[in-house]
């Protein structure tokens, strides 16, 4: 079979008789067959599989059914492999992080389709094997997460090593990789770098340095790029140390339209590294910019020049930072005629000038500030001056503002709001009501409230029935009274529901009131925090929400549910997380 | 003329049964409002050889359906991949037999009617969720053309997907 080299691209074309599809398969090694039971077109497939995108084991199914759908499924399969590999699945692993074969069998993958030439040094390291791949696998991969690539090499090399382990008793486990994977993985906080040998050390910092450095300059269709640097571990830093020659020599990143970048360490030569490679960056997500240093590193400049050297920026996000950004922000107003979404997550605006932007960004459709402190009238004073027909998504979530500035957003766009949260704003009931007048079309909902806004809110939300998700926050809000009194009414449409710091959690018993009387198909339940074990809210859902529950998080007060609902419950629900209440001071912030 | 009926255009499915429909029905379809755009408004039929009677019937019932909704967005690719959820009335719609749901999906790739074709493929989606390569196949009934061997190298080059 030959191996194909050249990227093929299974995409969707409109229309059936102007762009009928053609097998590209010719040049991949499998010959199309004549007969196909499933007469859908290779676009319609592509399509089907672009909805299993985060559906590994789905996809892992498809390209196993016939050539006709191993070809559309491949390149969905393979858009986004580092990724993938970590999304939780409904199947157990002992432990999440233990070695696994993934990993090693992905890297082995990769390099086989980089050739010999690029790879043969780290194939050594893997493992021989003949032959070459049916596909171009590298041609298909669109996202690349340089935390998760790191963390596939750690786990990759881990697994060898145990390999041997189990071919040769005589050899242990290395000691060192062992500690890697526990301790960089499972994010162990405290140091452990006398533990560790310079050698093999430097041997996985050097593989997973070399591997980013390949894939940069193999994977041609590139669209996302995501750096973090959230691993503690001087050592491991080095891939993302250089990261910013790997960009600055890499032909590859010319395709890159979203950079996503996270740093605690800063580094200016990496931004400008990608500001020489792309201009076609649509989407910027920054976070923790570093507190320190600022000046001394041109991090702010770097990032302001980056901004400005793109053509059309259309989603921005800031998050995490007490810096003053207010330079970075005046930089987007080159982009303020194409700016869709402007989100701010856990930003701190003391000291920040006013957010000028705000006043031309036409085309916003989604406007966030999540969990931001010193959201002041003066900052957002443009926001009275601005026009935004298309704005949909108003989301102030765990954040305080103004409730002049609220009510005079829900006055001007309500008619256009799908989804509004009014955080921590004053005169809660006010703007409740103002949103059952103004805005009809809302279908996500989230307020935080305080006991005496509890019958509107009732009264908003039996009338609005057909709502989607709701988030309700409310320290001292009776959760359990409102919940029962809203199980009068079907919510057919509820998929979302996160209930927080409510010191009157709603009770288990009021839970099933509602789930059996509502019958909400709810996908995704946030409970935080429930008191006592869980066990209780964890039986009445797994009874009422089997059918559709997908994602159930809950923050419990007390250790030591069962064993055996834990199973159950993680065999049930693809994501089940029971996080305890670990402190005080968290309990306190949930009830204070 | 009156005024509603100039608002009219027919349409012609494959096995040449004609259907007089509203404008702005037919304007969920990219094509035909392209079409009747170029063209203008005009007595004659426009035939539609990739779609038959029964399908276009169904079609326009949801074109008919949805007439006031607004011309989709573009979506991101991470908005297409978290959003697989369908509405009730659409849910209800799409529970037909698989060969209709084919033709559908097919009639609304082939009319360019993407909100129409997005809960078509949704709807296959849901159905595959969960399966094996063999359940897929007994689902959808397909048959299995790869040789042996090429079967074993797919499984074995995408080994790292696997769910173990």
């Amino acid at each position: 079979m030959t191996v194909p080299r050249e990227g093929r691209i299974i995409r969707s074309c409109s229309r059936i008789n102007k762009s009928p599809v053609k097998d590209k398969i010719h040049s991949t090694g499998i010959q199309a067959d004549e007969h196909k039971s499933l007469s859908l077109p290779t676009e319609c497939l592509f399509n089907i599989f672009s909805y299993l995108a985060d559906e590994r084991q789905s996809l892992h199914s498809c390209i196993l059914v016939n050539r006709h759908w191993c070809r559309a499924a491949i390149s969905v399969l393979w858009s986004r492999p580092f990724v993938l590999l970590y999304l939780k699945t409904k199947k157990k692993h002992k432990s999440p992080d233990t070695p696994r074969r993934g990993p090693f069998k992905l890297l082995s993958m990769c390099l086989l389709c980089l050739g010999h030439e690029n790879s043969s040094h780290l194939l050594l390291k893997l493992k021989k094997r003949k032959g070459r791949p049916l596909f171009d696998y590298l041609s298909f991969i669109e996202e690349l997460h340089v935390r998760d690539l790191c963390r596939a090499v750690l786990q990759g090399l881990a697994y060898k090593k145990k390999k041997k382990t189990v071919r040769n008793v005589k050899i242990k486990l290395d000691r060192v990789f062992s500690k890697f994977v526990e301790q960089i993985v499972m994010r162990v906080p405290h140091s452990f770098k006398e533990d560790i040998k310079d050698d093999a050390l430097g041997g996985v910092t050097e593989f997973a340095g070399t591997m980013c450095q390949l894939l940069l300059d193999n994977c041609h269709r590139l669209k996302t790029l995501c750096v973090r640097l959230d691993i503690d571990l001087d050592g491991f830093a080095d891939p993302y140390r250089r990261i910013k020659a790997y960009i600055a020599d890499s032909h590859g990143l010319s395709t890159l339209t979203e950079f996503e970048w996270r740093a605690n360490a800063p580094s200016a030569e990496l931004l400008q590294a990608l500001t020489n490679a792309t201009s076609k960056l649509t989407t910027v997500r920054v976070y923790r910019l570093p507190l320190t240093s600022w000046d001394d590193t041109r991090v702010g400049e770097s990032l302001i020049t980056l901004i400005r050297a793109q053509r059309k920026l259309i989603h921005f996000e800031l998050g995490w930072t007490g810096r003053d950004c207010t330079s970075i922000i005046e930089a987007l107003e080159h982009h303020a005629s194409t700016l869709q979404s402007l989100h701010f997550i856990g930003v701190s605006f003391r000291s920040w000038k006013p957010l000028k932007i705000l006043s031309s960004t036409i085309q916003l459709k989604s406007l966030k500030f999540h969990a931001c402190r010193n959201v002041t009238a003066e900052l957002l004073d443009s926001l009275a001056h601005g026009h935004y027909p298309h704005l949909t998504s108003l989301d102030f979530c765990d954040t305080k503002v103004p409730s002049a500035l609220v009510e005079a957003m829900l006055s001007s766009c309500g008619n256009t709001l799908e989804s509004v949260n009014l955080g921590e704003a004053e005169s809660c009931s006010y703007l409740i009501e103002l949103v059952s007048v103004l805005c009809p079309k809302v279908c996500h909902f989230g307020a935080v409230i305080e006991s005496e806004d509890t019958p509107l809110l009732l009264k908003y939300l039996l009338e609005h029935h057909h709502m989607k998700s709701l988030e309700i926050s409310g320290p001292v809000a009776d959760m359990d009274w409102l919940f029962l009194a809203l199980s009068i009414q079907e919510f057919p449409n509820l998929r979302h529901l996160t209930i927080k710091g409510a010191r009157q959690q709603i009770s288990p018993q009021t839970l099933e009131i509602f789930l059996s009387k509502s019958g909400p198909p709810i996908e995704q339940l946030k409970l935080v925090p429930c008191f006592g074990k869980g066990e209780c809210y964890t039986e009445v859902v797994l009874r009422f929400l089997k059918g559709t529950l997908k994602d159930f998080n809950m923050v419990v007060t007390e250790s030591g549910m069962s064993e055996d609902l834990i199973n159950l419950a993680e065999d049930t629900i693809e994501k089940f997380e029971c996080e305890l209440m670990w402190s005080w001071s968290m309990l306190s912030r949930y009830l204070q | 003329m009156s005024a509603s009926e100039a608002k009219k255009i027919t349409l012609k499915s494959c096995d040449d049964i004609e259907f007089k429909v509203d404008i702005r029905v037919a304007s969920r379809s990219i094509l035909l409002k392209n079409m009747i755009e170029d063209v203008g408004e005009t007595d004659q039929s426009i035939p539609l050889p990739n779609v038959n009677e029964r399908v276009l019937k169904k079609v326009l019932e949801w074109c008919e359906h949805h007439k006031d909704d607004p011309q989709p967005a573009i979506e991101d690719s991470d908005t297409r991949r978290r959003n697989t959820e369908i509405d009730d009335w659409n849910k209800k719609f799409l529970e037909v037999e698989q060969d209709m749901l084919f033709e559908i999906i097919l009639a609304a790739n082939y009319l360019d009617i993407k909100q129409l074709l997005d809960i078509g493929c949704k709807t296959v989606a849901n159905m595959i969720k969960g399966k094996t390569p063999e359940q897929i196949r007994e689902t959808f009934n397909i048959q299995n053309d790869f040789t042996p061997e090429e079967e074993e190298q797919i499984r074995k080059e995408n080994e790292w997907a696997e769910d173990r």
